[in-house]
């Protein structure tokens, strides 16, 4: 063979090449919508992750999460969970390197799967907070497909509304949930017309299951379409009868704070409705309880049963009880510390109670995020975020309940170990998807409480000026 | 010496002077004789005594629950923290509170969100 002949062989095959590299990218969308449409919905968990390892464009920051998250779709769309598949795909995510948001939501897809419903949502919601440009675009489609769903079961129309519609990544599904529920409530979308019946119909028909959807589309043709907002204003409900009606013990202050006792503790719900004058009021109950006549009453007891107990060691018991039921009362309905505190008497017993409660929470969870940064024991990636949710999550309800005085006494500690950890995340384990939010977090926080030297370091670390 | 169960809602409906049916003011042997004619009756699949009435409406009564409550009452400091959480008196199930009107336009949840999307669990 002459070297012209080698040469233009040569040049054949580079060129033969070339072209399939570039069929190659024309078609590889294609291939994620393969996955998706055919081999997801069989639940084949490892034919999927397979094939999604050649979605290299798709998925240029996070090939294995990309991978994992194909695996995870079919996991989900199997008949039954499949812990065996679980802990592989888990298997595939522990893999040395960082996690992408393809990984944290095929993280929430496993965990979806086993039944974790909240940790999932958490999850989907962690992914939502990677930077959008090197979060694939799949992967926030099937966060935002899962969350609208996950409203929709749950009758948070609303929140199907807001988040079907979003330009970035609403799908055919969401975009047609959100458009059916706002006909059916007669209420707008947010920078959307209101859909006709042939756009309904539209959207419908780009619905992966038109057969599940098709109860919707009715109810929302047989809707009549309105321009703009036209709520009418709603009756106010009927006040139901409570359970047990205080006022009837009015006569014997032991009595009428235990009726107000059980209906706002042991009436199913009632804590609901439970505000803050609620609250002092039946604080105040108990403090005449007290000073009143319970006392008495259980002296005449004693000597009768002839107890062991004295009534004033029973009385302190019973005093405990109340302010443990007061605490935990608070703490379900949401009720800022300070109306226990400024309740005094048994009210402020509860209110320590309550602050000791949220401050231990808080406090444990931080010194074990201390202590493992210290010791640089890494958790697999999606331990590390369920770890981190667990602690915020306990440290916004301190806030939430304690106020600023307790986010100004937290934050120190919260703001160091955190800190460090997420240092730790960023600087040795390159995991940008989840020390990035953390920083922002943490930003957020030292401008809430007003901490200088910490909002200078951690504009720093989000790269704003 | 303990206050009761920790859970106020279970305080107040397995309180044993609500399970056995008798007040605070009781003296033992009827605690003893009301305690025996319940078991029997409970033995006996008799609808009367399947359940009883607390404060906050009806409870089912069980056996083991009036044992518990038995027991419970033969000591005298426990009784004393039962006989203070048994102040007020039972009442018949007051009717059940009718659900809030729902809205006029809205939607009911939707049971298949999440296989509509091909998956098959949440």
């Amino acid at each position: 063979m002459s070297f012209a002949s080698l040469l233009g062989l040569v040049i054949l095959v580079l060129a033969l090449a070339a072209w399939l590299l570039l069929l190659w990218s024309a078609i590889e969308p294609l291939l994620w919508l393969v996955i998706r449409r055919i081999v997801a919905p069989r639940g084949l968990v490892r034919t999927a992750a397979t094939l999604a390892r050649l979605c290299r464009g798709g998925f240029e920051h996070d090939l294995r999460g990309g991978s994992a998250l194909a695996g995870a779709l079919a996991l989900a769309a199997r008949g039954a969970h499949d812990e065996r598949l679980a802990t592989w795909l888990e298997g595939q995510l522990g893999k040395p390197g960082a996690l992408g948001a393809a990984g944290v939501v095929a993280a929430g897809l496993i965990a979806a799967s086993r039944g974790q419903r909240d940790a999932a949502r958490d999850l989907m919601h962690n992914a939502a907070g990677f930077d959008a440009e090197r979060a694939p675009a799949a992967a926030r489609v099937v966060a935002n497909e899962w969350l609208v769903a996950d409203a929709a079961e749950r009758g948070d129309w609303g929140t199907v509304m807001r988040l079907g519609v979003r330009r970035d990544v609403a799908s055919a599904q969401t975009r047609f949930l959100a458009f059916a529920a706002a006909r059916v409530r007669r209420q707008p979308l947010i920078d959307e017309p209101s859909a006709t019946d042939a756009g309904l119909r539209w959207l419908w028909w780009r619905t992966p299951d038109r057969g599940r959807t098709r109860p919707l589309l009715l109810q929302a043709l047989a809707t009549p379409r309105v321009m703009h907002s036209r709520k009418p204003t709603p009756k106010p409900p009927e006040p139901a009868p409570p359970p047990l009606d205080p006022a009837e013990f009015a006569g014997d202050p032991v009595a009428y704070a235990q009726a107000l006792h059980a209906l706002w503790t042991a009436a199913e719900a009632a804590w609901r409705n439970l505000s803050p004058t609620h609250l002092a009021g039946l604080c105040k109950a108990w403090d005449a309880a007290f000073a009143g006549p319970a006392l008495a009453r259980l002296a005449a007891r004693v000597q009768v049963l002839t107890t062991v107990t004295k009534a004033e060691a029973a009385l302190a018991q019973i005093r405990r009880s109340v302010a443990d039921d007061l605490a935990q009362l608070a703490s379900r309905a949401q009720i800022p510390l300070s109306a226990l505190t400024e309740a005094g008497g048994v009210g402020a017993e509860a209110g320590l109670l309550l602050r000791a409660e949220l401050l231990t929470e808080v406090e444990k969870q931080n010194q074990a995020l201390r202590l493992r940064t210290q010791q640089k024991r890494k958790l697999p990636a999606v331990e590390e975020l369920r770890e981190w949710n667990s602690l915020r999550r306990a440290y916004e309800r301190a806030v939430l309940l304690g106020g600023l005085e307790l986010r100004r006494l937290m934050f120190p500690d919260i703001h160091l170990h955190v800190c460090n950890y997420a240092v730790w995340l960023w600087n040795d384990r390159k995991e940008y998807g989840i020390s990035g939010p953390l920083f922002r977090w943490l930003l957020t926080e030292a401008e809430a409480v007003g901490d200088e030297e910490a909002i200078v370091l951690q504009r720093k670390n989000v790269g704003v000026k | 010496m303990s206050a009761g169960p920790a859970d106020p809602q279970r305080r107040l409906a397995d309180n044993p002077f609500y399970v056995l049916g008798l007040r605070p003011e009781c003296g033992r042997l009827d605690v003893e004789r009301e305690g025996q004619k319940l078991l029997g009756m409970l033995e006996l699949g008799l609808k009367s005594a399947a359940s009883y009435m607390t404060p906050l409406g009806p409870q089912p009564r069980s056996a083991d629950k009036v044992r518990a409550a038995m027991a419970e009452l033969r000591s005298p400091d426990r009784r004393l923290l039962h006989e203070f959480w048994a102040l007020l008196p039972p009442k018949p199930e007051p009717p059940r509170p009718q659900p809030p009107p729902k809205p006029e336009h809205d939607l009911e949840p939707f049971a298949g969100a999440f296989a509509a999307h091909g998956w098959k669990r949440p």
